[in-house]
């Protein structure tokens, strides 16, 4: 490309008033075309045609030169889709990456078309494309034709110019930056947003699975109740006849009875889950000697004490009374006690009633393998055990709804167990009734 | 698009015109077509101009029936320039024949997407053409309905495609002031569209364009624009300023012959060469801003220009006498691209004006244009741009 510099008309030799009003014109359209750049939709080649508009030119090319020596089209005018879609193979002398203002720009050997047909007249103009001192170099390289008449003062028009297109290219990177962390941030927003939209989902959907469970606990626990009770009231009437006292299949009537007993006590802590759960546990208050109850209990297991070989220990301090509702407290010593029986590995248990602080405390104490710290936590919650189910029988509910009755008693139960060391359950409850009902957990943490 | 490539290598390029008083338009397309085609050459394309009377749709549909295969372009005008003669009312079929490749786009509606119309009509025209080969040129012709959109951007779009290089032509279809509708013709007829025609040749195109406008009052700022209309010059309602200058200048102007008065009193925006783009303000509107022909930009100083019949006509003289220039010698056929107003400033000494013009080219050129609404081209080889009461001329070599 047959380049050379543009050699602009002496300013003297125009006269002086039209060219001040073309000056003025020409900077103050152009400043305002430059200043759009600030504007993150205003377009380079949009600037670089409104220059070359009014200067006259050719075509406009603002280039940058890459650390590798590579030169890239920033933007242009004058050039067609097709010159701007080639690619840009010149490199730049080596020099001239370190001396940006010795790039001799106009030695460059441009592909466009445009630029070939005539000898042109050039301006350079460099400038950098980012305040940073080790910016890529670049320039706006303006191409006219030699005739074309353009006074000397433009190209310190243009010169200034530039000085507002290198702070708008500077504040578009600076934008450009802060639009993208925007978009990042916007992004990650969205995201969080969309995990509280699933997590809420699936606690929905989790609800939803507990209240079928629960439902369908409550129907099966109802319907397995009834047919269970006529089953072991028939068993022990056909035991109670004379006939089956010398009867070879007694023991089969033994078995009946002891299997159906355990059935509906299964099927008993199913219904007191249910309850539990839809909060419809109701108490009966009755003033209630701790001891005297406890005493009761402990006779009522002493068949399977027995048959377990484990002795039990009873240290009962007198006159522990309260008001609580007999049979459920019943209950829970039972739980309490069973368990010790279950996991106390023969070993002796030991049952303390006792008034600690005006509150009547319940002890059971077995010396069997102990609960893990890390299963202490989990053993309250339904269906849950410290041993697998495989290794001992039940439905993992004795301690959900022990601990369920003595809050609802306004109490509470604790646990202190070492692996090897056996358990001690402290159910401790106020002595003046279950007025005092414990604020039940809801939410999340009421799952189970 | 179409695209014709002519074979026969090195027997020049020709342009045969034809012309028709007809009012009805097959008997006008008939005529004519049959004038143009009797040079017993193969065309390459035909170039048509017909005045607003015809239906657009029947005469295109007649100029097709006429020309057969020949692709065919062109608009509706207030006037049809044929040599020295202008016709208020007929048609004229200019058939370009030899060594020349031509291509045509249409695209719209240039009311909704101007700078993408005129893109899209470019690239169409180009489509089939390689890279420009060695010594050879193009030309473009952008014919557009200049009353829907925003034609500065149509010019943009198809500068945005085509890039510079190219010698540009061409102007609005008009409808002889009436600013009614006008009719672009790519082989159909089309409203609200923009033609682009691409001529490439082994010899140079040469642009000549003027107006002869000489600056009337000073320069006021136009410190408010929307979009074609100027709304404040130097921070006070335009058309007070615009009115001011004129009576400083010993002239009345109101609102009522507003468009009388600007027709003489245009506005121009200096460029850097000294020279300045007209800006046709052709009414005022509600709140005293002037509407203009085309986008006057944001910020820029203008000036009320005014023109006398001498400084258009020299002008227009100065036009050819460029376009010939850069031609580089005798021509093969002038098309002419001339500003309706200024055959309403000129009166009957338009003719006189293409007089000159015909002169400067060569008697024996073929000279075919129209009266348009605002012209397409560059002041120099450099960038074309939308002007308004100009006159351009593009010539080829022969």
């Amino acid at each position: 490309m047959p380049v050379l510099p543009f050699c602009a008309v002496p300013a003297s030799d125009v006269q002086p008033p039209e060219e001040a009003v073309s000056l003025a014109s020409v900077l103050q359209e152009l400043t305002s075309a430059a200043l759009d750049l600030f504007d993150p939709e205003g377009l380079l080649d949009d600037f670089l045609q409104r220059l070359t508009l009014r200067l006259g030119c050719l075509a406009a090319l603002c280039l940058e030169l890459s650390q590798e020596g590579r030169v890239l089209l920033l933007g242009s005018a004058g050039l067609s889709r097709a010159s701007r879609e080639l690619p840009l193979t010149v490199q730049v002398e080596p020099q001239g990456r370190a001396r940006l203002s010795e790039v001799n720009w106009g030695a460059l050997s441009f592909p466009y078309p445009e630029l070939t047909a005539t000898p042109l007249g050039l301006w350079q103009f460099p400038f950098t494309t980012a305040p940073e001192e080790q910016s890529p170099p670049a320039a706006l390289l303006l191409f006219f034709e030699p005739s074309q008449r353009v006074s000397q003062q433009y190209f310190g028009l243009v010169a200034r110019l530039m000085k507002v297109v290198r702070r708008a290219l500077h504040h578009r990177g600076l934008d450009v930056r802060v639009r993208q962390s925007e978009q990042r941030l916007i992004e990650q927003k969205r995201l969080l947003e969309a995990e509280v939209v699933d997590n809420a989902r699936l606690y929905e959907e989790a609800q939803q699975a507990i209240r079928i469970r629960e439902e369908f606990l409550s129907v099966a626990a109802h319907e397995l109740f009834t047919p269970l009770t006529s089953l072991r009231l028939a068993a022990q009437s056909l035991q109670r006849t004379p006939s089956a006292q010398a009867c070879p299949s007694r023991s089969l009537l033994q078995i009946i009875d002891g299997q159906t007993r355990r059935l509906s006590r299964l099927v008993s802590e199913l219904l007191d889950v249910s309850r539990i759960q839809a909060g419809a546990l109701a108490l009966e208050f009755d003033e209630i000697d701790l001891g005297q109850m406890t005493q009761e209990v402990v006779e009522q297991f002493g068949p399977e004490l027995e048959r377990s070989g484990t002795p039990l220990k009873l240290k009962v301090e007198p006159g522990v009374t309260g008001w609580w509702d007999r049979l459920r407290l019943e209950q829970v010593l039972q739980n309490l006690l069973s368990n010790a029986v279950k996991y106390g590995e023969r070993k002796p248990i030991e049952v303390q009633v006792k008034a600690e602080d005006g509150m009547a405390c319940l002890v059971v104490r077995d010396h069997g393998m102990g609960i893990s710290p890390e299963d202490q936590a989990r053993i309250f919650g339904p269906f849950e055990r410290a041993i697998s189910s495989r290794h001992f029988g039940g439905l993992g509910l004795g301690l959900y709804i022990a601990q369920r009755i003595v809050w609802q008693l306004g109490g509470s139960i604790r646990l202190h167990s070492e692996p090897g060391q056996g358990a001690a359950f402290t159910v401790e409850l106020p002595r003046a009734g279950g007025s005092a009902q414990r604020t039940l957990p809801t939410g999340p943490e009421a799952l189970h | 698009m179409e695209v014709l490539r002519e074979d026969q290598q090195g027997m020049g390029v020709a342009l045969h015109i034809g012309v028709s008083h007809e009012p009805e338009p097959e008997r006008a397309a008939a005529e004519a077509t049959r004038q143009a085609l009797a040079c017993q050459e193969t065309p390459v394309l035909a170039l048509v101009f017909g005045s607003e009377q015809y239906d657009p749709v029947a005469l295109a549909a007649a100029l097709s029936c006429e020309l057969g295969a020949v692709p065919w372009a062109g608009c509706c005008a207030a006037g049809v320039i044929v040599g020295e003669q202008l016709l208020w009312e007929g048609l004229a079929v200019g058939v370009f024949v030899g060594d020349l490749q031509a291509g045509i786009g249409v695209a719209g509606p240039v009311s909704q997407e101007p700078f993408q119309s005129g893109r899209r009509a470019v690239e169409q025209a180009l489509q089939g053409f390689s890279a420009p080969r060695a010594g050879h040129h193009r030309g473009i012709l952008l014919l557009t309905d200049a009353f829907s959109g925003n034609v500065e951007h149509v010019v943009q779009g198809a500068i945005r495609e085509a890039g510079g290089g190219v010698a540009w032509a061409g102007g609005g279809a008009g409808d002889n002031l009436r600013f009614l509708r006008t009719a672009q013709f790519a082989g159909h007829a089309y409203r609200d569209h923009v033609v682009a025609v691409v001529l490439e040749a082994d010899r140079p195109f040469g642009v000549g364009l003027e107006h002869g406008w000489l600056p009337y009052g000073p320069p006021v700022l136009a410190t408010h624009t929307r979009g074609e209309a100027v709304v404040d010059l130097d921070f006070s309602n335009a058309f007070g300023v615009y009115r001011a200058t004129a009576v400083r200048q010993g002239d009345e102007v109101s609102r009522e012959d507003f468009a009388r008065f600007a027709m003489f009193h245009p506005l121009g925006i200096p460029c850097a060469s000294g020279n300045y783009v007209i800006r046709d303000p052709i009414s005022v509107e509600p709140d005293g801003a002037l509407r203009c022909l085309a986008e006057v930009p944001d910020g820029s100083l203008l000036r009320v220009m005014q023109g006398k019949p001498e400084t258009l006509i020299t002008a227009a003289r100065d036009a050819a006498c460029t376009s010939r220039r850069r031609a580089g010698g005798e021509l093969a056929f002038s098309l002419v691209f001339d500003c309706v107003s200024r055959a309403r400033v000129l009166g009957p000494r338009i003719l006189e004006e293409l007089s000159v013009m015909s002169q400067v080219l060569g008697a024996e050129v073929p000279m075919l244009g129209c009266l348009t609404f605002g012209e397409v081209g560059a002041q120099g080889v450099a960038l074309p741009q939308f002007h308004n009461k100009t006159t351009v001329v593009l010539s080829l070599m022969a």
